[in-house]
């Protein structure tokens, strides 16, 4: 991103997938997070450490990016973000989602992990179709 | 009587070699446009509010939906 900061917005949806123990409640300490202005550090640990993401886990890594604990512990506690949580997932239910990571690149669908080298074509690809 | 039989056969083995090539070629000339088309299908995505980073106003937009687990 930071090659392309000034050219491409990077949006991130959430999606936790229902069956996984810890998915709605990363999906949280990540909105919690943003709400303190550390939304991309936490995003970050979380998939450093994933699937190692249980309440204590979530503890440790919001302590360790510097979270108001309090506030932290309060929005995990009462989910205080399930509303936007599951605005996300009706959203990837009306696309008919059923993987993640699922990327829309100037709408362009594209399904699953790729490498860098091949995101980063179809950005390419996509800077010279908005140029022209 | 076998030379009798033998000629009945031989007709419909040239007809699946005359027009196998034909259906073939045919199937991939239609096939084509599907591709085409759906390779440019592009999702109206709404943004809103969700967590962002890079410049509102960039011309390439990446949404990305994912699970932290």
């Amino acid at each position: 991103m930071e090659e392309y900061s000034d050219r491409v917005r990077l949006v991130i949806k959430l999606f936790p997938y229902k069956y996984r123990d810890h998915a709605h409640i990363a999906a949280e300490a990540a909105l919690s997070a943003r709400d303190q202005g550390r939304f991309w550090q936490m995003h970050d640990i979380m998939f450093e450490h994933s699937p190692k993401l249980d309440g204590a886990s979530l503890q440790g890594y919001a302590e360790e990016i510097g979270l108001d604990m309090e506030k932290f512990i309060t929005d995990l506690s009462s989910m205080a973000h399930a509303n936007e949580i599951e605005r996300d997932k009706k959203l990837a239910k009306d696309l008919d989602l059923y993987n993640t990571p699922t990327f829309f690149i100037n709408g362009r669908m594209i399904v699953g992990e790729r490498s860098y080298e091949y995101l980063k074509k179809v950005i390419e690809e996509e800077l010279i179709n908005a140029s022209n | 009587m076998c030379e009798g039989n033998f000629s009945q056969k031989v007709p419909l083995t040239y007809l699946k070699e005359k027009y196998m090539k034909k259906i073939i070629l045919l199937l991939l000339v239609l096939s084509f446009p599907l591709t085409v088309h759906a390779a440019q299908k592009r999702y109206e995505v709404p943004v809103g509010d969700s967590p962002s980073m890079g410049a509102r106003n960039a011309s390439v937009t990446v949404i990305e939906f994912v699970d932290f687990q």
